[in-house]
């Protein structure tokens, strides 16, 4: 707002004007790069004068060619695949199964009361100290990893539908039955529009902790990318920790950048 | 009569909750007793309160306990002195905003519990790595949701304010901190609940105690009431931590709710 009122000022010959326009331009774009820049400059220069021993941070150029050798040799995409398919799959079992829970938790007194008390004692359960559990009853395969990520993620999602449900303004329920609208139809047109972002936000909170919870499963109990950057460690190959920790980065930037885009596109009313 | 009516519509959902704790509680014991879930692997409550008897009076799971809520606090307590007033001066000065927004995206939903590999290399195994992944953890949610508390202090507080000729770390103190709190006491609660989630990853990953190292310690020797036992201590702390945070949000934003009620009051009056 700032620069489209220093714009109107027209004392300046135009010229200069879109010199200055531009440059300002530059600037406003260069900013979120600013920091990465200098970060990688930094890294480069420590790397470069040996400042730090190349096992704790091996030099950008070593870490990025490690990263794409990683990618060719398909090596990247089977542990990442496997995990992000048990974070995805045990997300996704969980919204089906939290997300109808939550609503009759808001809609019928009887399921509030039943299950409040576990949603009150589950939702602050540490649940990644199921991992044991979980592995001896389900193997150390991909099954109690879903299981775990469907454990953790439930319980965001029955909150969020809850709440959402219960927020709906009561005036809105009483014009639409007053208009006859029924049980069903008010539940499809009524609260389930007026839910979604809630539930968006819902996702937005679970798909974090769905993919924090795969990747120390796989830490504790093997498998996935979780097992390989542990193994890189244990091994001292710092150049792959270091690749790893770029992709888990990009991994979950890309995740929380796609539900923002669908939070923009389909809940932006709810902003206001 | 209304006390009344009130009091049994307050005592009825906690007697349903109660009853549906139970039931489980009743099934679980008779199943664990008739052998219905395979023996060990499911231990019966009555072995899961022994353990439990028995972790208590050894000290065990009290020492591991505060070693992990040691590392929890000082992970949160550095997560806030850093988030809070990122996200405040983030509110307030556009530029730093947009140079510091990327990163906090970046590591937003970045799994934090990969970087624990990393700091390994830089700080060993113990104390120091996992207070940092804490506090990266606990720091990038206050950051949030102070961004988003301070955004929307209402322009007008802060022209009367500025008219009034409050400086600018006045305004920052006075103002913008207590009209953000809200949002950013809601920011600490989901801070502390990936404090304790983050916490306890981390002890299981690396560390030589704490309740992740205790619980993990017991998986592999296969003692799995000591598990359940450990597991529930678990549970009960970690719910008595949320309700107190929300017990002392109450206290904290008494005048906030009460000063809602009075303007209320007034619009209607």
């Amino acid at each position: 707002m700032a620069d489209t009122l220093e714009f109107t000022e027209v004392s300046v010959p135009a010229g200069s004007r879109v010199v200055r326009t531009m440059a300002r331009r530059l600037w406003r774009l260069s900013q979120p790069w600013l920091v990465l820049l200098a970060v990688l400059a930094g890294w480069h220069l420590a790397t470069a004068h040996a400042w730090v021993r190349p096992v704790f941070l091996p030099s950008p150029g070593v870490v990025f060619a490690t990263l794409a050798q990683l990618v060719v040799s398909g090596e990247l995409a089977s542990t990442l695949g496997t995990s992000v398919l048990r974070a995805v799959v045990g997300v996704v079992a969980a919204g089906i199964v939290g997300i109808p829970l939550g609503f009759a938790m808001a809609e019928f007194r009887v399921f509030r009361w039943l299950l409040s008390p576990y949603v009150a004692f589950g939702f602050p359960l540490p649940k990644i100290a199921l991992i044991p559990v979980f592995t001896v009853w389900l193997g150390m395969d991909s099954l109690s990893k879903i299981a775990l990520v469907f454990a953790t993620c439930v319980f965001p999602f029955i909150v969020a539908a809850e709440s959402g449900a219960s927020l709906v303004s009561p005036k809105l329920r009483w014009a639409a039955q007053s208009l006859g609208t029924r049980k069903d139809a008010l539940f499809r047109h009524v609260i389930l529009p007026a839910t979604v972002p809630a539930l968006l936000s819902g996702v937005r909170i679970a798909l974090p902790i769905g993919l924090i919870t795969v990747f120390t499963a796989e830490m504790v109990t093997g498998g996935g990318l979780g097992e390989a950057i542990v193994q890189a460690q244990r091994y001292f190959q710092s150049a792959q920790v270091y690749a790893y920790v770029l992709v888990t980065m990009l991994v979950g930037y890309l995740a929380d950048a796609a539900i923002a885009r669908v939070q923009r596109r389909f809940a932006a009313w709810a902003e206001a | 009569m209304t006390s009344a009516l009130a009091a049994r519509q307050r005592c009825l959902p906690a007697l349903t909750g109660l009853l549906a704790v139970a039931v489980l509680f009743v099934a679980w014991q008779a199943a664990a007793s008739a052998h219905w879930l395979a023996d060990g692997f499911v231990p019966s409550l009555a072995d899961i309160w022994l353990a439990t008897l028995h972790l208590v009076r050894t000290g065990e799971i009290g020492l591991n306990l505060i070693a992990t809520l040691r590392a929890g606090a000082w992970g949160l307590a550095a997560g806030i002195l850093t988030g809070v007033p990122l996200g405040l001066t983030m509110a307030l000065l556009p530029v730093f905003d947009r140079i510091v927004t990327p990163v906090v995206r970046c590591t937003y939903a970045l799994p934090k519990t990969t970087l624990i590999p990393l700091l390994v290399l830089w700080f060993g195994v113990g104390g120091a790595t996992n207070v940092i992944v804490i506090a990266i953890t606990a720091a990038l949610p206050l950051i949030v949701y102070s961004l988003r508390g301070a955004r929307e202090v209402p322009r007008v507080l802060l022209w009367s304010a500025r008219s009034l000729g409050t400086s600018r770390a006045g305004l920052l103190w006075r103002v913008v901190l207590p009209a953000a709190l809200p949002q950013i006491l809601t920011g600490v609660r989901v801070a502390l609940g990936f404090t304790l989630l983050v916490a306890i990853s981390c002890e299981m990953i690396v560390a030589n105690q704490g309740i992740g190292k205790l619980i993990g310690q017991y998986g592999d020797q296969g003692s799995y009431d000591y598990l359940f036992a450990a597991l529930f201590v678990t549970t009960v702390v970690a719910y008595a931590l949320d309700a107190s945070l929300r017990w002392s949000t109450g206290v904290l934003l008494r005048w906030h709710e009460s000063g809602q009620r009075v303007q209320r009051g007034r619009r209607h009056g």
